[in-house]
């Protein structure tokens, strides 16, 4: 039998001294703190959203509450807010344009793995290098272009906006993903007959999930938090979308209702955060069942 | 496999290359291409978004180039912003990386919380994160951050007046810090546990598994989320704009914000583009170093 | 890091068809994207049903009483048989953005019917084309002979009107009464420069933060409207020549303006650490004022009602015993005020019927609708000199303060909007932050701001005096 017992083993073996628990302190501590860094800053969204100011104080700065009240999301989602219209709108253009950039970016990310022509590099890189151009540039041309296809002050004008702002960044990832997953797999599904389609979500997807799930993730953020070009797009109030309903919680040149404002990001971040939570067995492996490379 | 036929035949596969592809690219094309190409167009031209020269305007060849180039301002802003992209890199780098890393470990208590609280401040738009940085970063006391401070006793600081891009950049850590996490975790969680514990079974530390078969393996993540994140930072608007206005003087100017400046404050629409189109060279050098320097083909 | 802002180019496969469409499309937008000509039909009622749309920003109160304006006269055109309505469409919430989609729906032609316009963007909207000119309709307006003079000058461009007259502001220091009372300081109006600092003076002996003067880049335009400009024109000299349509870039007047800014800030009389604050309004006009630890500050009527109102972001007991308001004194030691106007609602030169969107706006300047409006706010002053007797509730809203404004449109001075007023703005900006964070003298802050005009506005533009 062999003399050398392994690593892992020795390591569980026998019970750390202080020094040698003294790195997974320090990570421990590293990671407190940067929990405390994330929150710090919501402390006064969420004190302002559920408070009554006291006089003669900004309600831009910490205060002591006069009294705790819940009129901020009353006016948010009852009063002046009309946040659940507001809600509807950003999960219908946010879930359509990210759902489409996701397919289409899908598809086109395969293709991109799977084959070679010409003028691919060239594709990918303009792709994802014209994205520079700001939208403040751009904005005019666009809207022409919106208002020529009769999609100005429409929420599929928005849709097909979120989309095509999705996927230069989702084909990248995808691409990214896909090429991982080896081609044999392929090859040995082809042969038994499956349609390219039929490859690509049976045997490719599943094994760049993780990939594809952050993937997701991040482009549902990034849409979610469009305002720009739902700003300039949009003018009817019944169609506005979520970020511009804050808006909502000005009344006059500076005097902002920043209760209501909070409110209304609180709900806003829901949704988001949600699906994150939702998604994110998609991201880490290990929260995943049975889904290993391999199957 | 070369002596075999081709799995797939060469008219179904431009069949594919049109199908699948296609989509994608003609969205992309009709509604940032085209919009792209006009701006690169008017960047040679003096057109105004108002006033008289909206209406007729002249063709000036490479005269806005040639303003932006000699203007001290705009040279200022190319250099703030690439400091800006280079600090946010490290900075959102080494917190995600870390963040991976940690919950990445199949043991760890914490995860869910840790991986939430790193999460939501992406979550935010950028008008409410700026307004609760305003809040934070408020001279005096009025600031939550000054007041944090206090507790353990340092003086208050005037943060956004004494130092602006430090207190910009240290927002963008917090704000996009969960990207880079998002992506490496993705990217570590693809590694197949066989090959780590292969490598520790072979006697390797924490940091060798770490710097010798972790990272070499993301390398395409990590750049990925490289070239991702400096376009985004040479880009930066939203978040910037609404702590500072590129203030105080133009102590925060970054190119970003120049072009809003002259494209929608001067009407300067010709101005606006040009400068985009020379951050869009600068985007396509930098992106092209990042390919030489990390050695990964995309 | 929003990807949806980005835009993305795609280099062109082989494929002709796409090539192909990408002209067609390329041909479509650049051909779009030229000349914009309006073409406003004036001719009388006929059957078919007109609906005008109606921008307004969305705040809160103005767009309840916008709803009360556009109800009113729907039902009016009805009883009269007319087929015109409107239909109110409101717009972004702040200033920036409020003027971005004005100036993108103008540049490719979906400006709505009627916009309500800030005083900063109609000369160079109407420069470009945009908007409609109302002279016709405005000279044959019966009310037009009770408009106070000074804002029928205000409001024409080059002779001509584009928006409705009659929408003012005056714009005066703004101090506490009650602090200078309790500390023993006379509050007789400063009538020179000197004046204002013995004032200043004093209420730094007793304790309180002096002045906020708008100041410096944090604040965007209040630095210039609140501010510089009122204190640029208390001296002596030109700002801007009409006859060359040159703006002043340095000048005796000029430097003496900024000199003002140094000494407040040198004898610590000014609030500059709250100047480069971002939103700098908050800790000054919304913290230390209404506490009393700031004796002065600037503004114009709207606070009464939109800062310090009972409804206001921070509401002051006994506003009216407490707050006073002081003209800007001069050099020549005759104080005044400035009369902020030249803004309103504008038709757009692509309207559907220009006759329809002229009848609106008379609708809602008509005393009755006015008197309707004001209940629900009052942010200024009326432009109609016989509002008081048509409406007799003005008299005491606002404590009567609104009225008492109207005073000074007689003894008023103006400065019109001109084209390339935005850059002037931006420089003064960063000219006063230079000047009272004691980081130049006036004279290197003045050099500095003629230098970066002349480079944004072009040589051309600009003129010293």
């Amino acid at each position: 039998m062999q003399q050398t017992t392994p690593a892992h083993t020795q390591r569980t073996a026998a019970p750390l001294s202080l020094l040698q628990k003294l790195p997974l302190i320090g990570i421990y501590l590293f990671m407190v703190l940067l929990c405390l860094f994330c929150l710090a800053p919501f402390i006064w969204p969420i004190l302002s959203a559920f408070s009554i100011k006291p006089e003669n104080v900004s309600g831009l700065y910490l205060y002591i509450p006069a009294a705790w009240t819940l009129k901020g999301f009353d006016d948010a989602i009852f009063g002046r807010g009309q946040a659940l219209i507001l809600l509807k709108n950003s999960l219908l253009t946010t879930v359509g344009g990210v759902g489409f950039a996701v397919i289409f970016s899908a598809l086109g990310g395969y293709t991109l793995s799977r084959s070679e022509f010409r003028f691919k590099r060239a594709l990918m890189y303009s792709f994802l290098l014209i994205q520079i151009i700001p939208a403040t540039a751009t904005i005019l041309p666009f809207f022409i272009i919106m208002r020529e296809l009769h999609l100005i002050d429409s929420l599929w004008g928005v849709t097909i906006g979120l989309t095509a702002g999705q996927i230069p960044f989702l084909l990248w990832v995808m691409k990214g993903f896909f090429d991982e997953v080896p081609k044999e797999l392929e090859e040995s599904a082809a042969i038994d007959g499956a349609t390219r389609l039929q490859i690509l979500w049976y045997v490719i997807v599943p094994l760049a999930l993780p990939g594809l799930g952050a993937a997701s993730v991040l482009a549902f953020n990034s849409a979610w938090s469009a305002f720009f070009m739902p700003l300039i797009l949009l003018s009817s109030p019944d169609k506005f979308l979520l970020p511009l309903g804050l808006f909502r919680s000005i009344i006059g040149y500076t005097n902002i209702d920043y209760r209501m404002m909070n409110a209304m990001s609180i709900i806003y971040l829901l949704p988001s955060f949600l699906f994150f939570l939702l998604a994110r067995r998609y991201l880490v492996r290990g929260m995943m069942a049975g889904a290993m490379a391999g199957n | 496999m070369a002596k075999e036929p081709p799995l797939i035949s060469r008219r179904s596969e431009r069949t594919m290359l049109a199908l699948f592809l296609g989509p994608a690219v003609i969205i992309v094309l009709i509604f940032t291409i085209m919009p792209a190409l006009w701006a690169i167009y008017v960047s040679f031209t003096n057109r105004a978004l108002t006033g008289a020269r909206s209406v007729t305007y002249d063709f000036v060849g490479i005269a806005n180039y040639v303003k932006l180039l000699s203007n001290e301002i705009f040279l200022h802003s190319i250099s703030l912003t690439l400091w800006y992209t280079l600090w946010t890199n490290i900075g959102q780098f080494v917190l995600g990386l870390a963040t991976a890393l940690f919950l990445n470990r199949a043991n760890l208590w914490g995860k869910t919380f840790l991986l939430a609280a790193v999460v939501l401040p992406m979550v935010i738009p950028a008008v409410i994160q700026s307004l609760i940085w305003s809040s934070m970063l408020a001279i005096g006391e009025y600031g939550t951050l000054n007041r944090i401070l206090g507790l353990v006793g340092i003086a208050p600081v005037m943060w956004l007046r004494e130092a602006p891009m430090i207190s910009v950049t240290l927002v963008n850590f917090w704000n996009n810090s969960g990207f880079a996490m998002i992506l490496f975790l993705a990217g570590l969680e693809n590694i197949p546990r066989e090959v780590i514990e292969a490598a520790q079974i072979d006697g390797a530390n924490a940091w060798q598994t770490l710097t010798r078969i972790r990272l070499p393996l993301i390398r395409y993540v990590i750049m990925l989320w490289l070239l991702l994140n400096t376009l985004g930072c040479l880009g930066v608007f939203d978040l910037v704009y609404t702590l500072t206005r590129g203030g105080p003087g133009n102590r925060t100017q970054l190119v970003g914000i120049y072009i809003y400046d002259q494209s929608f404050k001067f009407y300067e629409l010709g101005m606006g583009s040009a400068a985009s189109v020379i951050l869009l060279f600068i985007s396509l050098i930098i992106g092209l170093i990042y390919v030489r320097v990390l050695r990964v083909t995309l | 890091m929003s990807h949806d802002q980005k835009t993305a180019g795609a280099g062109i496969s082989r494929r002709s068809m796409l090539r192909l469409m990408a002209t067609a499309t390329g041909a479509a937008v650049l051909a779009a994207c030229g000349k914009s000509t309006g073409t406003a039909t004036g001719d009388g009622a006929n059957a078919e049903p007109i609906e005008l749309t109606y921008m307004t920003p969305d705040r809160e109160l103005g767009q309840k009483v916008d709803k009360l304006a556009i109800a009113s006269f729907n039902e009016r055109m009805k009883k009269e048989g007319k087929p015109w309505s409107v239909k109110g469409v409101p717009g972004p919430a702040t200033d920036n953005d409020y003027n971005t989609k004005i100036n993108v729906d103008a540049g490719a032609g979906t400006l709505p019917d009627i916009v309500s316009l800030g005083a900063s963007v109609v000369a160079d909207l109407a420069a470009g084309g945009a908007l409609a000119e109302l002279s016709d309709h405005i000279n044959k307006w019966g009310d037009y002979a009770h408009v106070f003079p000074v804002l029928k000058e205000a409001n024409l461009i080059n002779g001509k009107n584009y928006t409705l007259p009659g929408s003012a502001s005056t714009f005066t220091f703004f101090y506490r009464k009650d602090v200078l009372a309790k500390n023993n300081i006379k509050d007789t109006q400063p009538n020179t420069w000197d004046d204002f600092y013995g004032l200043c003076d004093n209420i730094a002996k007793a304790g309180v933060t002096a002045v906020c003067l708008p100041a410096a880049t944090a604040w965007g335009g209040g630095t210039w409207e609140e501010g510089f400009r009122q204190v640029w024109m208390s001296f002596n000299g030109e700002i801007y020549s009409e006859s060359e349509g040159k703006w002043v870039v340095s000048s005796p007047g000029l430097l003496k303006a900024l000199t003002v800014y140094q000494t407040l800030a040198k004898n610590k009389w000014l609030t500059v650490d709250a100047l480069l604050n971002p939103n700098p309004w908050e800790p000054t006009k919304y913290q230390m004022f209404p506490k009393g630890e700031l004796a002065v500050c600037t503004g114009g009527d709207w606070q009464w009602t939109f800062d310090w109102g009972p409804t206001g972001a921070t509401p002051i007991d006994g506003l009216f015993e407490k707050v006073g308001r002081w003209q800007f004194p001069s050099e020549d030691g005759k104080p005044f005020v400035f009369v902020g106007t030249g803004g309103g609602p504008a038709v757009s030169a692509k309207t559907k019927n220009l006759d329809a969107a002229w009848a609106f706006l008379e609708h809602m300047a008509r005393a009755d609708v006015s008197c309707e409006a004001n209940k629900v706010y009052l942010g200024g002053p009326s432009g109609m000199d016989n509002f008081a007797e048509l409406c007799p509730d003005y008299k005491t809203q606002v404590g009567g303060k609104m009225l008492e404004a109207t005073q000074f449109f007689a003894t008023g001075k103006i400065l019109r909007n001109r084209v390339g007023e935005s850059k002037i703005v931006d420089g003064i900006g960063r000219a006063t932050e230079d000047v009272i964070t004691l980081k130049a003298t006036p004279e290197e802050a003045m050099a500095a701001f003629a230098a970066a005009m002349k480079d944004s506005l072009g040589a051309d533009k600009i003129k010293q005096a």
